[in-house]
């Protein structure tokens, strides 16, 4: 009895780690590198603004500096990947787990798991609101955090200094924000 | 005679000692500051402020304040000196000395301590008194100085500029898929 009590248990559980898995699969715990590259540009470009409020308020003039803010600029895309990436995941989790039952009722004979137009649909439709709400939400937090720094924390620094400081220190926060989970909507 | 002579010049110099050795001596400090500015500019008037105070129980006798610390720095003296004198300095009192410094080229200075000399008892040698440091101080140029310190209302305007250039159509773009998503099921069917 035992034991064919542990192999219907064994069973169960493996279906369900194949749910889970195919799930997490459909929301994407892996991003694609079209996904990775666009963060990285996003990022890129949000950290010329920092580069700016750098060359116009604090007078750090960009010809002695540009090996600075190119590395500034390059280090904060890549760094900014993680936590885009990590808030479109747990958001398309989320979106996904609501819109289950939605799914279940267009199709009724189709297993959710497998393949379905419907599914497709929504799936897509989830993957761009995520991803359009990940980098909108990420870098306005990362450009008012950093400015924060700038001017109030760092500011008796001197502004090299200050640049580096901040950056680091908006994206640490920016990347803890991200690892924290969505609340229920 | 001439024994109790002894004996009374030797009891007047012992008197004499004794007063000497245990009178009230004047004690002093100093402080040095520059006291019109934190971040002084080149051409721009630093005005140095000394404060003598004698702390001591006795009057202070023939002070000599000297400060060669801003000669060493490339500033020049325009109003007052760097040296001043005073007779005496009661117990208690405050005096101060004030001189106005400017300097032509920007850079970083080191600007040290002055000394005081004076006198803690009358017919007693000189003491030296050092007056405190200002240290470090980074002499900018006037014009980098004025652009530092003002409001910067075009730059933020700028900024304000490039920062809705990027925001605003991530926000239509998002707002757009938003408005699909939330569409009925129903309405995809109406082919």
């Amino acid at each position: 009895m035992s034991k064919t009590k542990n192999s219907q248990l064994d069973k169960d559980l493996a279906e369900f780690d194949k749910i889970i898995a195919q799930k997490l699969e459909d929301t994407g715990v892996k991003s694609t590198k079209k996904q990775q590259t666009l963060y990285f540009a996003t990022g890129f470009i949000a950290s010329h603004l920092i580069n700016y409020i750098f060359i116009t308020i604090f007078q750090l003039k960009f010809l002695e500096w540009w090996l600075l803010f190119i590395f500034n600029s390059i280090f904060s895309g890549l760094l900014l990947v993680l936590p885009l990436h990590n808030t479109t995941f747990s958001l398309r989790f989320k979106m996904f787990t609501n819109k289950e039952q939605q799914i279940r009722n267009k199709n009724k004979k189709e297993n959710t798991d497998g393949p379905s137009q419907a599914k497709k649909d929504i799936l897509n439709l989830i993957k761009k609101e995520a991803i359009s709400f990940s980098i909108f939400y990420n870098l306005i937090f990362y450009i008012f955090v950093a400015l924060i720094f700038i001017f109030y924390i760092f500011g008796s620094f001197e502004p090299a200094s200050n640049l580096i400081a901040s950056s680091a220190s908006s994206i640490f926060i920016v990347g803890f924000v991200s690892t924290l989970p969505i609340k229920n909507q | 005679m001439t024994s109790f002579n002894l004996i009374g010049l030797f009891l007047i110099s012992l008197t004499f000692f004794t007063f000497v050795c245990f009178a009230q001596e004047g004690r002093l400090i100093v402080d040095k500051d520059i006291i019109n500015t934190e971040y002084p500019t080149t051409n721009q008037d630093v005005i140095a402020l000394y404060t003598i105070c004698n702390v001591g129980e006795g009057t202070a006798y023939n002070v000599f304040l000297k400060d060669d610390s801003w000669y060493f720095e490339d500033f020049d003296v325009l109003e007052g000196s760097l040296s001043a004198k005073w007779d005496q300095i009661l117990p208690g009192q405050n005096v101060t000395h004030a001189l106005v410094l400017t300097t032509d080229t920007p850079g970083k200075r080191y600007i040290s301590e002055g000394k005081v000399l004076y006198q803690p008892a009358p017919f007693s040698p000189r003491r030296v008194s050092y007056t405190t440091m200002i240290g470090r101080i980074d002499v900018v140029p006037f014009s980098s100085s004025e652009t530092r310190n003002e409001p910067h209302l075009m730059e933020w305007l700028g900024f304000i500029g490039l920062s809705l250039l990027f925001f605003i159509p991530l926000a239509i773009y998002y707002l757009r898929i938003t408005y699909k998503n939330k569409k009925k099921p129903g309405k995809k069917e109406k082919k």
